[in-house]
């Protein structure tokens, strides 16, 4: 392809996305048209725009909003909604990183506790089996087709179902990966939620060779891991944890 | 969803135009969207997400497994630019190897402006900043492109 060059500043990509959109004042698009008349470039940038036919991706929707509007804090969100893939790291120093950012939203997002099971890979803890139990929390993850799976291709979207009971009504949730040890909250923490069977929860991009461990937890009402143990109840009874691993 | 119809092709062929990679671009603008809709947050213009893209784009290349891939596979290839008097020719392994060294607002600015091809004044407004400080940025990211690209052959 021969590269074009722009007669004077070229018009931006954004300008010119606007302007296809027709979202650009009248002024300024009196500007940009006269600018296209004169420049090869832009016109084929423009045409690039206009020309460009391809689908866009279905967005797994999440039906009926049986869950209230989560509060997440702007910088909340730009600190621990990361996709697994960004969560996929190898080095010492992106393992410090996501650590600190871990500790941000512990932070932020008040009586949300976290726990991080060393080396996520058979540590002889007895984890919830599939489905769902009567009294306790229990995360399901359902594949495209809505059918449960603990195993994942390589860049497979699965969706998180959270079963809960009643009486976990308007506690604070938190979606936490965990992946060789490494903590991430790639779904925003929801707040208010009224309890019930299989709430869609969020959705996930699953990529990499290696398991993955996610957990579902609640906090709320002021209360924290240590008040539970404390009124005797079971911390266990307000999270959900499954393995993914990877297809062979 | 109306604003992911409106607005998700533009976002896409933004972050391809970065990433070089559709189905990267895929997923970022998914995420983000999915996202908007977790958080009831529909009262978004294309400039906040073109800015929202910028900063998943740049994630995505400091991300090590991602660092390795557009290495390997297209670290050659190189962007277009419409600019005439362009000196720095942007290619995928120069972008990477900026993004690793540069802040966080430097590297909105090199995507903003080496990528999306846009004004001073249109980042400075984007970033509310002064359009002197993004010349001072995109000059200081001119100067360590060129002394990368000269080193490297
Ligand atoms: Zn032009």
């Amino acid at each position: 392809m021969t590269a074009l060059r722009c007669i004077a500043a070229p018009i931006s990509f954004l300008a010119l996305e606007r302007f296809a959109l027709g979202e650009l004042e009248s002024s300024r698009r009196t500007l940009v048209e006269q600018h296209l008349e004169a420049c090869a470039a832009c016109r084929a940038a423009l045409a690039s725009i206009n020309d460009d036919a391809r689908a866009l991706p279905p967005l797994v929707l999440e039906s009926a909003p049986a869950v209230a509007p989560s509060k997440v804090v702007e910088n909340t969100q730009q600190t621990n909604v990361r996709s697994i893939d960004s969560a996929k790291r190898g080095s010492k120093n992106s393992v410090a990183r996501w650590a600190g950012s871990a500790g941000a939203v512990i932070a932020l997002a008040a009586g949300v506790f976290l726990f991080v099971r060393a080396g996520s890979k058979g540590d002889g803890m007895d984890r919830p089996s599939y489905g769902e139990k009567g009294g306790s929390v229990v995360l399901s993850i359902v594949d495209e087709g809505g059918l449960e799976t603990s195993t994942f291709e390589d860049h497979q979207r699965v969706q998180l179902l959270l079963t809960c009971p009643q009486r976990l009504d308007n506690m604070t949730w938190n979606v936490s990966v965990i992946e060789d040890g490494v903590v991430s909250h790639p779904v925003p923490v929801r707040t208010g939620v009224a309890c019930g069977n299989r709430l869609p929860f969020g959705t996930l991009a699953l990529s990499g060779g290696e398991p993955i461990e996610i957990c579902v937890s609640a906090s709320g009402n002021g209360s924290t891991e240590e008040d539970m143990k404390a009124s005797g109840e079971d911390a266990g009874e307000w999270r959900s944890c499954l393995e993914l691993r990877p297809k062979p | 969803m109306q604003i992911y119809e409106r607005y998700g092709p533009a976002l896409l062929r933004k972050a391809q135009r970065v990433l070089r990679s559709r189905s990267e671009a895929e997923d970022i603008v998914q995420h983000l969207f999915l996202e908007l809709l977790e958080t009831k947050n529909m009262n978004v213009d294309l400039p906040y997400l073109y800015r929202s893209v910028t900063n998943r784009c740049l994630s995505r290349i400091r991300d090590e497994k991602n660092r390795a891939r557009l290495l390997a596979e297209d670290g050659g290839a190189s962007f277009e630019s419409r600019r005439a008097d362009e000196s720095v020719t942007m290619t995928q392994d120069l972008l990477v190897k900026l993004v690793a060294e540069l802040e966080e607002d430097e590297g909105q600015v090199l995507v903003l402006y080496f990528f999306d091809e846009m004004s001073l004044e249109e980042i400075a407004e984007m970033l509310g900043v002064h359009r002197k400080t993004v010349a001072k940025r995109v000059d200081s990211i001119r100067t360590r492109a060129l002394s990368m690209a000269g080193g490297a052959s």
